[in-house]
C-alpha cells in the first residue's frame, strides 16, 4: 500500500467531521461577507 | 455551470485540509475530549442559524465564544508545546517499509525472548494509527534506533527506566519510562499484574500493539484492542505482530 492510500484511509471520521466543519464555516463566512458587502 | 463552483469547492477543500490537520494534531491528547464538545456546540450553532432559531443560536454562539477562551486557558501548556512542534511535523507521515518493519519487530521479539529467559518484566507499545505522543511526553525521550541491546538495557532491573513502558513510533524507540492508564475492567484474571492492566488500558484507548514480558511466568503476550493474546511461540509472536500492524481498521 502506498503512502497516499494509507493517508487516505486513516481517520475516516476525523476527515468527515473536518469536512462538515469546513462546509459550515464556508457557508457562515460567505453569508457574513455578503451581509456586510465587504 | 460546474466551472462557476470551482472557487467555493477549492475554498472548502483548503478549509477541510487545514481543519483536518488541526483536529489530527489534538488526537491522542486530553484536549480531544474538550474539542469534541466544542465541535458539537459549533454544529448546533450552525444548524440553529440555518433554521433561524434565534434564541438557541444566540445561546450557543455565546457558549462557543466562552468555550474558546476556556480552551485557551485550560490547554495553554498543550498549545504552547503544539506550536513549538508545528515546524517539525510532517503533513503526510511516511509509513515504514516492509524490511524496516521486519527489522524492528525482530529486534523486539529477540529482546522479549532474552528478557523472559532472564525473568525481567517489560512492556513495549508500538504506535499504529492513533498517536501516542501524550504518553511519550510523560516519559523520558530517547528517539533512537530500536535494538535488542537497548531494550535490554532499558528494562534492566536496577535501571531508572525499567518501571515504565517503552514506546516505538515510526520504527524508532521514542521514549522509555512511560506511564499508561490502567484498565477498569474487573473481569481480568488475578494472575495478571499492573503491567498487563496498563497494556489493556492503553489498548482500550488506542490502536497500539503492546508486547508484555511477564517476570513471574516468563511468558510473552501481545495486547491489541483490549484483547490479550498469550502463550505465543517466537514464530507466532513475530507473525501476529506483523499481521496486526499491517491490518487497516
Amino acid at each position: 500500500m502506498n503512502k497516499f492510500t494509507r493517508w487516505a484511509i486513516a481517520h475516516p471520521w476525523l476527515k468527515l467531521v473536518a469536512l462538515a466543519l469546513a462546509i459550515a464555516a464556508w457557508f457562515y463566512v460567505s453569508s457574513e461577507i455578503s451581509k456586510f458587502n465587504y | 455551470m460546474i466551472l462557476h463552483y470551482w472557487r467555493p469547492a477549492l475554498e472548502i477543500l483548503i478549509l477541510w485540509f487545514v481543519i483536518y490537520h488541526v483536529l489530527l494534531f489534538f488526537v491522542g491528547t486530553r484536549a480531544i475530549h474538550v474539542l469534541r464538545g466544542l465541535i458539537i456546540i459549533i454544529l448546533i450553532f450552525f444548524l440553529a442559524q440555518k433554521l433561524n432559531l434565534e434564541v438557541v443560536g444566540w445561546l450557543f454562539g455565546k457558549m462557543f465564544a466562552i468555550s474558546v477562551i476556556a480552551l485557551l486557558i485550560i490547554f495553554s501548556p498543550e498549545i504552547r508545546q503544539g506550536l513549538a512542534r508545528l515546524g517539525q511535523r510532517h503533513l503526510f507521515s511516511l509509513p515504514l517499509r516492509e524490511e524496516e518493519m521486519d527489522f524492528v519487530l525482530k529486534e523486539i521479539v529477540s529482546a522479549a525472548e532474552i528478557l523472559s529467559r532472564e525473568k525481567i518484566g517489560a512492556i513495549i507499545a508500538i504506535e499504529k494509527n492513533d498517536p501516542l505522543k501524550s504518553y511519550i511526553e510523560n516519559g523520558v525521550k530517547i528517539d533512537g534506533l530500536v535494538s535488542a541491546d537497548l531494550l535490554q538495557a532499558i528494562f534492566a532491573p536496577k535501571g531508572l527506566l525499567h518501571d515504565g513502558a517503552v514506546i516505538i513510533q515510526q520504527g524508532r524507540l521514542m521514549a522509555a519510562g512511560c506511564l499508561f492508564p490502567l484498565t477498569q475492567n474487573q473481569d481480568i484474571n488475578r494472575m495478571f499484574g499492573t503491567r498487563h492492566r496498563a497494556a489493556l488500558g492503553l489498548s482500550e484507548e488506542t490502536d497500539a500493539l503492546i508486547v508484555i514480558v511477564s517476570e513471574e511466568r516468563q511468558d510473552i503476550s501481545l495486547v491489541y484492542r483490549g484483547k490479550l493474546y498469550k502463550d505465543l511461540s517466537r514464530e507466532n509472536i513475530f507473525s501476529s505482530m506483523k499481521e496486526i500492524l499491517k491490518k487497516n481498521e
